[in-house]
């Protein structure tokens, strides 16, 4: 029988020409050049040249979505019969050098092998407001939430660029189309199907290009949250009485009522400026600011140790109000109407490398 | 994608540190179980 080597990594990619170079070379630093592989998912830049004159493992396919080239990479280069463990990553993503190290001792210890996927921490690769908020953000919603799902067997999402999977997982579930969010489709899936051993492990970091504009904040979340809600439709949560169920209807109600909550406080906040008492406004926000925002926010800068944050705090509140308002808004589009596949964002890589 | 909800601060997080919170004192007690309440430990001191 022939021995596996241990670790491929694939990076799905579509018009990533200003960032590819740089996350080759990050990869570089982690495997040997022969075990990466790209998909390059009919780019119309000059992703597809600067990934040949780096490696020779590349595979071109049809513009048919991020899914699709991954589950095309797999088979075409035969991955889960000659590795353990593949490790998809972003185009746009530098994992830290210690990231398999960290995360490969998970499988090692899991003598039963019903690890079937070990997730790392995404942290902001630069700083401007935007990315501040998303820092913030990251360490709330890796280091507690995702901490609390691992627990619970409840993870709602193993991200599609900080994921190490078993490869055998492939040769029984393909990534699944037709939704935004093909990791989170994924990761359903997997629960489904009895996969709920995930592990997330903290110290194993990637850097990923956040948003640096609203406008391109506003896209992505907009993607996510629309994504969240088709694969919240198709999974039929909550009826199937996992974890998963309770978490993903726990966060999706909470995000429903502070929608709600948010669009009826600005139409009272017009009338009030209109027919003079504001008082009744500030309780909430009182409530709201010294219970949750200001004590995760303390907590997270000491944590990242950047103390920026504190100077942002208006800023925050007003990206925090746009994603309540969002994300109702992308449960009329995903929950309510038609599905949409998934496409690659165009507007996600210009210059700059803006994601 | 790093979704991890739609509003980060609110219930889920109280009910995300409860979690953590019953699963570390859980591994403690196991722990504390372990080192004084072995049999292979309770063995060495007969």
């Amino acid at each position: 029988m022939k021995i596996k080597k241990q670790i491929a990594i694939l990076i799905p990619a579509h018009n990533e020409e200003y960032v590819i170079e740089s996350t080759i070379k990050a990869v570089e630093k982690l495997v040997d050049k022969r075990d990466i592989y790209i998909v390059d998912d009919g780019s119309t830049d000059n992703t597809c040249k600067i990934a040949k004159s780096k490696l020779k493992n590349i595979l071109v396919t049809e513009n048919r979505g991020k899914a699709n080239a991954i589950n095309a990479g797999i088979n075409h280069f035969n991955l889960t019969k000659k590795y353990e463990f593949i490790f998809l990553i972003d185009a746009d993503t530098r994992p830290k050098a210690d990231f398999l190290e960290k995360s490969l001792r998970h499988f090692k210890n899991d003598k039963k092998q019903n690890i079937y996927c070990v997730i790392g921490r995404v942290k902001v690769s630069r700083r401007n407001w935007i990315s501040l908020y998303r820092q913030w953000e990251y360490q709330v919603s890796y280091k507690i939430h995702k901490k609390a799902q691992e627990y619970t067997k409840s993870i709602l999402v193993s991200p599609g660029c900080a994921t190490i999977y078993r490869s055998k997982i492939f040769d029984l579930l393909k990534f699944p189309r037709g939704t935004m969010t093909e990791d989170m489709d994924f990761t359903f899936l997997m629960h489904r199907k009895g996969f709920s051993k995930m592990i997330f492990e903290k110290d194993a970091i990637v850097y990923t290009l956040d948003p640096h504009t609203v406008k391109d904040f506003v896209i992505q979340i907009n993607r996510w949250y629309t994504g969240f809600w088709q694969v919240v439709k198709k999974h039929e949560i909550p009826w199937h009485g996992q974890m998963l169920d309770f978490e993903a209807a726990l966060l999706a109600i909470e995000g429903l009522y502070n929608g709600i909550l948010v669009a009826f406080l600005m139409i009272c906040c017009i009338t009030l400026l209109v027919y003079g008492n504001m008082s009744i406004l500030i309780y909430p926000l009182l409530f709201d600011l010294f219970l949750f925002f200001i004590p995760s926010l303390i907590w997270s800068m000491l944590e990242d140790k950047n103390f920026k944050m504190i100077l942002y705090i208006p800023n925050f509140y007003f990206l925090r109000l746009l994603s309540s308002v969002i994300f109702l808004k992308s449960f009329i589009n995903g929950y309510l109407s038609v599905q949409k596949e998934h496409v690659w964002n165009s507007t996600r890589y210009q210059q700059g490398g803006n994601k | 994608m790093a979704f991890a909800g739609p509003q980060i601060t609110g219930i889920s997080l109280l009910f995300h540190i409860l979690v953590i919170c019953i699963f570390k004192i859980k591994s403690i007690w196991k722990k504390f179980i372990e080192i004084f309440f072995h049999p292979t430990h309770q063995d060495a001191k007969k």
